[in-house]
């Protein structure tokens, strides 16, 4: 009975040898097979393809994944596609078996274009065994760039400190990599050994530092990120200093509580003063506008009443973007109390906003002796599209220049209304030649059929070139 | 004495020179340069940055570019010395320069237009806009921190016919937000609609080590994108490669799509779906495909149809109607209904205008990352090979980590 077992065993033992000296070979036939069929042309027998790849299981993909070192492409179309495949949703297991065998394949094969290869197809498809895998990658200065990019999007608990331990023992590129990926994955138990690099000598691995400290967006290098911009001078310099300080201000807004994001924003307008640094300064005031929402309306008004239009041009902007019906009441009160470009500066934002509300301080704008103001006001309008301005735009024409009775011909064409030609054909008699061309292009392009006595008494007009557009009008409206 | 006054001439006429060559800044807030030109500098001397060397409003006053040929080359087709760079950074840092153009492969115009804008420098950029979609985020963000002004290169929107509809957009977009051909619309891009989609110039997937030419900075033309040995065909095809380009979709896809987006008035958002018909892609090399289909949240469609098989396919249809290149509608007396509407609002169309006056120009950065994000999402689609549902508010796409992992492409940073 025992003599039996110990055959039965032996008889097993041997199938089992037997069947493992066989396997390389028919993975090699049933790769060969699959190969054949690449790429794929459609999406039917892709999908068949991406079976049998499930289906050679590790050991099989692991034997595909080697064949990168061949440098044939249908194994790059083959191993792509199936990284993609099993990105998809519910192909968790297949995955993770693809993640071993490329993991198994990265630790075989020699060559450097082969394990970079296969890095970067751990880069869609890995995990935190990849991240063990990949990390000794981070200190070989042919694939560190290429580990560490393949790190930031596995991120995770196991790829963040492999990172900073791997930062202790690289050198050069690697380093360069390495700093910027803890940058990226916001890592912060890697910002002491970030910060130890942040005053070397080196200018390469110094502004790298800078930019991940500043993305890491801890209190404490307030400090050191300020002395950095402060010394560039708070412009752009070829230590990215001032950037990375403000970087770092967007970040601490990011947080709460937001007080030292305040701070920051509060010593950048203070210390920036000269139009080079108005890039700080502007970044500065959006930082100081969302950390004291509450106040946003003021500090953007008086920000666009500053002295530099690019600074006012700027506050304009995001006003624009926070702008509802129960803020419109704040800049609709400021507009009287302003004058000039800065006038026309809050007109154009008022009109913007499409807010009914705003409608009399523009109209009344229409009517300001600043050419400035007026032409903004003739804009908003427009913007506005409110059809109660269409018979004051019109009034507007009579008294005003060349390029403003166009853009008034444009306006009232952007407006939905029958009015528009209503009141431009019953204001086309004695008017200035100007004002009756312009009045009688917006006929045409309305093909105002019923404005088309008035149009045929023009025909008659002693100015030639009202004459021609009247002649010009006609024929549109009869042809239509 | 003889010469004093031919020697004032000359010294007058120096200074005027020296005038006009000034940034508006050194003159003060608010203030122009006399000659009322914007200073320009040029980055990437290839085709698209040889285009603008001399656009109006502008003077260029500083090029660069990693290959040393071309940089002399473009500088002797200016008529006033510049100052060439092989850094971009070093451009950035010149004081005289009120605006940038990038003319680079797609690969480099994110990571430029943030610096330049940090810089103070606004900016006209080559399309498309980004390589990834997290990278249009990026621009708009740095755009809007330092208040800079945008400008997508992209001249539909501005004048001409739109391609093979023979119309102006304008005109379009009367007709779109009317409501006449009723909504959900369907826009279809194909050669039977007048949009070709060539490909011709493909990439090749094996491609030897070349030794690099002398005059080429070959590590700062890769940059931001991975390391691959040098082969010439990277550098004059580099829209055939995905590291670089994206491309007949990535060289051609934005100049369509964004007025297409502006027509169904999707310019703040993005679509929910994205379908792809095409063979599998290689990983280095892009592929040819046969159809993509932008579907949004309201039913509106976006088709690419390369093939043009549905050869009697209108360019927009809609509920009510259709429209057919040269204007031509299923619906009748279409120009004299239309009449009573009212044209699109006005924009800015000038880009110089739009920098003097610090306002927003027509192709900003918002709406070209909108139309830059079909490209994009298009791109990640076909690399994966299957359909993708987007969130348009988050700009992620849902249940689907293989997507999102493409959607930020980690840039290599030893090149810096």
């Amino acid at each position: 009975m025992r003599r039996s077992k110990l055959l039965i065993l032996f008889i097993f033992y041997t199938f089992i040898l037997i069947k493992g000296q066989a396997q390389p070979s028919s993975y090699a036939s049933r790769i060969a097979m699959i190969l054949q069929q690449m790429p794929s042309p459609n999406d039917s027998l892709k999908n068949i393809s991406m079976k049998q790849l499930e289906k050679l299981g590790e050991p099989g993909l692991t034997a595909l994944a080697m064949m990168t070192e061949t440098g044939n492409l249908n194994v790059q179309y083959a191993l792509h596609a199936y990284t993609g495949y099993v990105t998809a949703a519910l192909q968790d297991s297949a995955r993770k078996t693809a993640v071993k065998a490329y993991c198994k394949a990265l630790k075989l094969v020699k060559t450097i274009p082969a394990k970079t290869f296969l890095i970067n197809q751990l880069q869609l498809c890995g995990n935190d065994v990849a991240a063990v895998t990949i990390g000794p990658y981070l200190v070989q200065e042919q694939l560190c760039d290429a580990a560490a990019r393949a790190l930031i999007q596995i991120g995770g608990p196991v790829a963040k400190p492999t990172l900073v331990y791997a930062l202790s023992k690289a050198k050069g590129n690697c380093r360069i990599a390495l700093i910027n990926a803890i940058g990226e994955l916001r890592y912060l138990s890697g910002l002491d050994a970030v910060t130890a690099l942040a005053n070397t000598k080196d200018l390469r691995q110094r502004r790298a530092a800078l930019m991940a400290i500043a993305s890491l967006g801890n209190e404490s290098s307030d400090s050191l990120l300020h002395a950095a911009a402060a010394k560039a001078g708070y412009v752009y310099d070829s230590s990215d200093a001032t950037a990375a300080y403000i970087l770092f201000a967007q970040r601490m807004a990011e947080n709460w509580p937001q007080e030292p994001a305040r701070v920051i924003a509060a010593r950048l307008l203070k210390e920036c003063r000269s139009h080079a640094q108005l890039p700080a300064r502007i970044a500065a005031m959006q930082i100081m506008v969302t950390v004291r929402f509450s106040d946003a309306n003021r500090i953007l008004g008086d920000a666009a009443a500053d002295a530099d239009p690019a600074f006012r041009a700027a506050a304009l902007r995001l006003a624009a973007r926070n702008m509802n019906a129960a803020n419109t009441s704040y800049w609709i009160d400021r507009v009287p109390r302003e004058k000039g470009a800065v006038k026309a500066g809050m007109l154009l934002l008022l009109g913007e906003s499409r807010q009914r509300a705003t409608t009399r301080v523009i109209q009344a704008a229409l009517e300001d002796s600043d050419r400035v103001v007026k032409t903004a006001a003739i804009k908003a309008a427009g913007m506005l599209g409110n059809t109660t301005m269409i018979a004051s735009l019109v009034y507007e024409m009579n008294k005003a220049d060349s390029s403003t009775i166009f853009l008034i011909r444009d306006v009232l064409l952007t407006m939905r209304s029958k009015m528009v030609a209503s009141t431009a054909g019953i204001s086309l008699q004695n008017k200035p030649p100007l004002m009756q061309i312009a009045l009688l292009q917006v006929l045409a392009e309305r093909k105002a059929e019923e404005m088309k006595s008035r149009v045929i008494s023009l025909t008659e007009s002693t100015n030639p070139a009202v004459r021609k557009e009247a002649e010009k009008t006609l024929k549109v409206l009869e042809d239509s | 004495m003889p010469n004093h006054r031919r020697e004032f001439l000359k010294n007058i006429a120096g200074t005027v020179v020296a005038f006009t060559i000034l940034p508006r800044h050194v003159l003060g807030r608010g203030h122009l340069a006399p000659s009322d030109q914007l200073t320009k500098g040029v980055i990437g001397t290839g085709i698209a940055g040889r285009q603008h060397l001399n656009d109006a409003g502008t003077r260029v006053t500083a090029i660069c570019d990693v290959d040393r040929n071309k940089l002399g080359q473009a500088a002797a087709l200016l008529d006033n010395k510049v100052k060439t760079f092989d850094d971009y950074r070093h451009l950035l840092l010149q004081k005289d320069i009120d605006i940038v153009h990038i003319a680079t492969p797609p690969h480099w115009h994110s990571l430029m237009a943030t610096e330049a804008a940090a810089a103070g420098k606004d900016i006209w950029c080559e399309t498309p806009m980004t390589h990834t979609i997290a990278e249009g985020r990026e621009v708009i963000n740095a755009v809007q921190t330092y208040g800079r002004i945008f400008r997508l290169n992209m001249n539909h929107r501005l004048e001409g016919n739109f391609y093979g509809t023979h119309v102006p957009v304008k005109k379009l977009k009367k007709l779109t937000a009317s409501g006449l051909l009723g909504w959900p619309l369907t826009i279809t891009l194909g050669p039977q609609t007048g949009f070709g989609w060539p490909f011709q110039e493909m990439g090749l997937a094996k491609l030897p080590a070349q030794p690099v030419p002398a005059t080429l900075n070959y590590d700062r033309w890769l940059g931001p994108a991975p390391y691959k040995p040098y082969h010439i065909d990277r550098i004059q095809h580099f829209q055939a490669y995905w590291d670089y380009g994206g491309g007949v979709l990535g060289e051609t896809g934005q100049q369509y799509l964004d007025p297409v987006q502006f027509l169904l008035d999707k310019d703040e958002t993005s679509p929910t779906e994205v379908t792809v018909e095409a063979p599998l892609q290689h990983p280095d090399v892009v592929g040819t495909w046969k159809k993509i289909t932008f579907t949004y949240q309201d039913g509106c469609k976006i088709i690419l149809d390369a093939e043009g098989n549905d050869a009697n396919a209108p360019f927009i249809s809609g509920p009510n109607g259709k429209l057919f290149p040269d204007f031509k509608s299923d619906l009748p007396d279409l120009e004299k209904q239309l009449a009573n509407y009212p044209d699109p609002p006005l924009a800015v169309t000038d880009f110089v205008k739009a920098v003097k006056e610090r306002q927003t120009f027509v192709t900003n950065e918002e709406n070209g990352h909108r139309s830059c994000t079909l490209v994009n999402i298009g791109k990640i689609a076909l690399q994966l090979g299957r359909s993708l549902q987007f969130d348009p508010e988050k700009q992620n796409f849902l249940f689907d980590e293989g997507a999102n992992r493409l959607l930020n492409q980690p840039l290599r940073t030893t090149w810096k």
